[in-house]
């Protein structure tokens, strides 16, 4: 079949394709980066909140575990610190209610 | 390798297997898929390292041997090609020539060598489930498998086998909802119990990939995958190593509350509430409000900026009054799933887990976790 554009409007085009190819590697290389990074932080993250929380055991612990649900993570086993949103866990709650201590949310 | 067959039946098979290509080019053989011709069957396998896909079918075998073609275009090739009897024949320079009517296409290929040796169908645990349940079960179950982080044993469906109650058991959940299916398994090699967590992605393409007929799938759970087999289709997926939770302590075992009503009427009435529930505010997204009465259900939603929905359903209603606040789009899904002309709703307090029952059948229920508001 044969094409209607010149010669040189399909040089260009090739040109512009190849450089949007170009650009999109490095927003897949960027995205990758800040993937491991997320993934790393968030592993940071559970890391000091178990730590916090084990400073904070005693007589004081299960109160914790009910303010940490209630600031929106999770305090299940499965999911233990991790952000858990606005939606309440079958787990925690069933978790807290286990241990006597009912969620506020 | 030289085979002969019909376009057809080369399309069909690598349809079948295509789902399994690595999309990723990290390891260019299994961004492939591999075909192997042997005694008058040709043989079609892919492979992600995580999930794997064998076809055998009947060919015409001219001479055996094995070849491994770039999956994208050696796919989309053959779709292209007219439906007539193709040969596909490897040549000395590493390419493959398919010839059809008076026409051939040559493709280059990857080193055979390459593709990963996929693993032998082995196993402590082999049973047989008629497909129509197994695909009712994924169909029914994978609603309520998580989906936002692919490492997590939340986008895993559980699957146990209980062969002193003559009994499978498929489970799926996103913390918010949990869906729990119970089937009846063929014969079993093994009494004792067995469980494994397989990746809903691998479920949900073994559904797709199941005829839609009676049949019966063999199904194998090794140490680290699980296999399923139908007839010339072998699928296989990796298992996740995590530990799903002890789902049935957060199942209720008591409700206030018994709501009967017709699945259809209750479906499009979540439908639109739900539909009217785009609130900006993500918390408030999707919720709608349940105000049972002692004769109607009342539905309501809004949004801020779109309006007010309200809408009275009869039905059979046993037990107390109870209002609460679900996401719609949960219940939604799950009515979606339900077959039976009647659905049956338990409810137990505000803000515990209401469980969605199929009206009449014992083999299926979900759990959707209600949200607090106000």
């Amino acid at each position: 079949m044969s094409t209607n554009l010149p010669e040189d409007t399909g040089g260009m085009l090739t040109v512009a394709l190849a450089g949007l190819e170009g650009q999109l590697n490095e927003v897949l290389k960027e995205t990758r980066r800040l993937r491991a990074r997320v993934r790393a932080l968030e592993e940071e993250n559970q890391r000091l909140r178990t730590l916090i929380l084990a400073a904070g055991e005693g007589e004081g612990g299960r109160q914790q575990l009910v303010r940490l649900y209630n600031e929106g993570y999770h305090v299940c086993p499965p999911h233990f610190a991790r952000v858990r949103g606005n939606e309440g866990c079958l787990f925690c709650q069933s978790f807290l209610e286990k241990k006597g201590l009912l969620p506020d949310g | 390798m030289h085979i002969l067959c019909p376009q057809a039946h080369l399309v069909n098979a690598v349809q079948k297997v295509y789902r399994a290509v690595a999309t990723t080019t990290t390891y260019p053989a299994i961004t492939g898929i591999l075909l192997q011709a042997h005694e008058n069957t040709l043989t079609l396998k892919a492979t992600d390292l995580d999930l794997g896909i064998i076809y055998t079918f009947p060919v015409e075998v001219i001479e055996e041997g094995e070849l491994l073609l770039p999956a994208r275009i050696f796919t989309e090739m053959v779709r292209r090609l007219p439906p007539t009897s193709l040969s596909l024949k490897s040549l000395e320079d590493n390419t493959v020539e398919i010839a059809y009517q008076q026409s051939k296409v040559q493709l280059n290929s990857i080193d055979v060598s390459q593709f990963p040796l996929l693993p032998p169908v082995e196993g402590n645990f082999s049973f047989s489930v008629a497909i129509t349940a197994l695909k009712d079960a994924i169909r029914k179950v994978t609603i309520a498998a998580g989906n936002d982080d692919l490492r997590s044993v939340f986008n895993g469906v559980l699957w146990e086998l209980e062969p002193g109650e003559n009994r499978f058991n498929l489970v799926a959940t996103d913390t918010h909802r949990l869906a729990v299916y119970h089937g009846q398994p063929g014969d079993s090699s093994s009494n004792e119990t067995a469980t494994a967590l397989v990746p809903c992605r691998a479920m949900n393409e073994l559904a797709r990939l199941l005829p839609g007929e009676d049949g019966l799938v063999k199904i194998t759970i090794g140490e680290s995958q699980i296999y399923a087999q139908h007839e010339g289709l072998t699928v296989y997926t990796r298992l996740f190593n995590g530990k799903f939770p002890h789902y049935q302590q957060v199942i209720p075992t008591e409700h206030i509350c018994t709501i009967e009503i017709a699945t259809r009427d209750l479906l499009d009435t979540v439908e639109r509430a739900t539909l009217l529930a785009r609130d900006e505010n993500k918390a408030r997204a999707h919720i709608i409000i349940l105000q049972v009465g002692e004769k109607s259900l009342k539905i309501t939603s809004e949004a801020a900026e779109i309006g007010h929905l309200e809408e009275e359903l009869t039905a059979e209603i046993a037990g107390q009054p109870l209002e609460l606040a679900l996401n719609g789009r949960y219940l939604l899904e799950t009515l979606r799933v339900i077959d039976t002309e009647n659905v049956i709703l338990e409810l137990l307090a505000p803000l515990k887990p209401v469980v969605v029952r199929p009206a009449g059948q014992e083999n299926y229920f979900c759990l959707i976790l209600p949200v607090r508001i106000g």
